[in-house]
């Protein structure tokens, strides 16, 4: 196939004299221009990075399942566990609620997922707290965790190190409710709370439910 | 040198960032001066499927096996392929998502060394 590869990009190329494409390095700090110079190209799209353009017409629609039916595998799966029962799987979420250590202990996440419950939202949290076990491991965000790029990412309680930020700064809409004004998430914020996340969350789960019951 | 869009869908539609991809291998194909075909992994009904028009794109191939039900590397990479001989594409776009970054695994080994 000898094909040409770019990872990630989050714009259209660019074609004249050639084909090169944007992406992010450096944990979105900075971009960076690829290009391909192979006949077959491989492109994969940073999911929110492009806007989706509406044209009209129709498309023709035929099977395609020889290849799959007549296809055999070394793989045989003997059970399947869904970790997220129930819930909205985070790396795909729209919309996304995260907590940190600013919770003070995993008793206190009941506001957290009632926000996301009345958000239709997917939980996350900072690596310290699935560390100490406060919430499991795949709702982790951030560098080692799960990058994502939701619609919207309120984050309860995270202070906003560095390695938290490379995971969510794809986010469109950053909201950060802490208690700490100095605390680095509020300059990656797009709307900031500086509070307690006791006295705010409640209040913002009441609007929110109010907000919905108005709006239904 | 058509474009091939590898798309999921979920409970019949496609989902977000297929919807996206969709859409920016539509544009990549009229950049390109070609045709963008979507392989559609996953169930659907061929109403559904053919929304992927809206967006600039002339054919859909529907690959809705039980086989493609749960990911498999070797068999998700064979119906790539073999969906891109059929549409006669030269770029192959997919979202970066899980399914995405998990074929890109599989396709390393096609990729031209830089």
């Amino acid at each position: 196939m000898q094909a040409g590869l770019i990872s990630g990009a989050v714009a259209l190329p660019s074609t004249d004299g050639g084909f090169s494409v944007k992406k992010n390095v450096f944990s979105g700090k900075a971009f960076a221009e690829y290009s391909i110079s192979t006949a077959k190209k491989i492109i994969t799209l940073l999911p929110n990075s492009v806007p989706v353009q509406v044209v009209g017409g129709s498309a023709s629609v035929s099977s395609f399942n020889e290849v799959a039916d007549g296809a055999s595998s070394v793989l045989k799966i003997e059970e399947r566990v869904h970790v997220t029962d129930g819930e909205i799987p985070l790396p795909g979420a729209e919309l996304v609620v995260s907590a940190g250590r600013g919770m003070k202990g995993p008793e206190n996440w009941g506001g957290i997922e009632e926000m996301a419950k009345i958000l239709g939202a997917a939980t996350a949290c900072s690596r310290p707290v699935a560390d100490i076990g406060w919430r499991p491991h795949h709702e982790h965000v951030g560098q080692t965790g799960i990058a994502i790029r939701p619609n919207l990412y309120i984050a309860v309680g995270i202070s906003g190190a560095i390695q938290h930020l490379a995971g969510v700064n794809g986010s469109k809409v950053i909201v950060v409710i802490n208690k700490d004004p100095e605390a680095p998430f509020f300059k990656a914020a797009d709307y900031g709370v500086v509070g307690d996340a006791f006295e705010i969350v409640p209040k913002l789960n009441e609007a929110f439910r109010k907000f919905k019951a108005q709006n239904a | 040198m058509a474009v091939l869009i590898v798309t999921e869908t979920s409970k019949g539609k496609f989902n977000k960032a297929s919807l996206e991809a969709i859409s920016y291998g539509a544009q990549v194909a009229r950049q390109l001066s070609t045709s963008a075909a979507v392989l559609s992994i996953g169930s659907g009904s061929d109403d559904e499927l053919a929304k992927a028009g809206e967006y600039g794109v002339t054919t859909v191939l529907k690959a809705d096996s039980a086989k493609l039900a749960h990911f498999d590397a070797q068999i998700f990479s064979k119906v790539v392929l073999a969906a891109m001989d059929k549409a006669g594409a030269d770029v192959l776009i997919m979202s970066h998502d899980r399914t995405g970054k998990r074929l890109l695994l599989v396709f390393l080994q096609y990729c031209k060394p830089a």
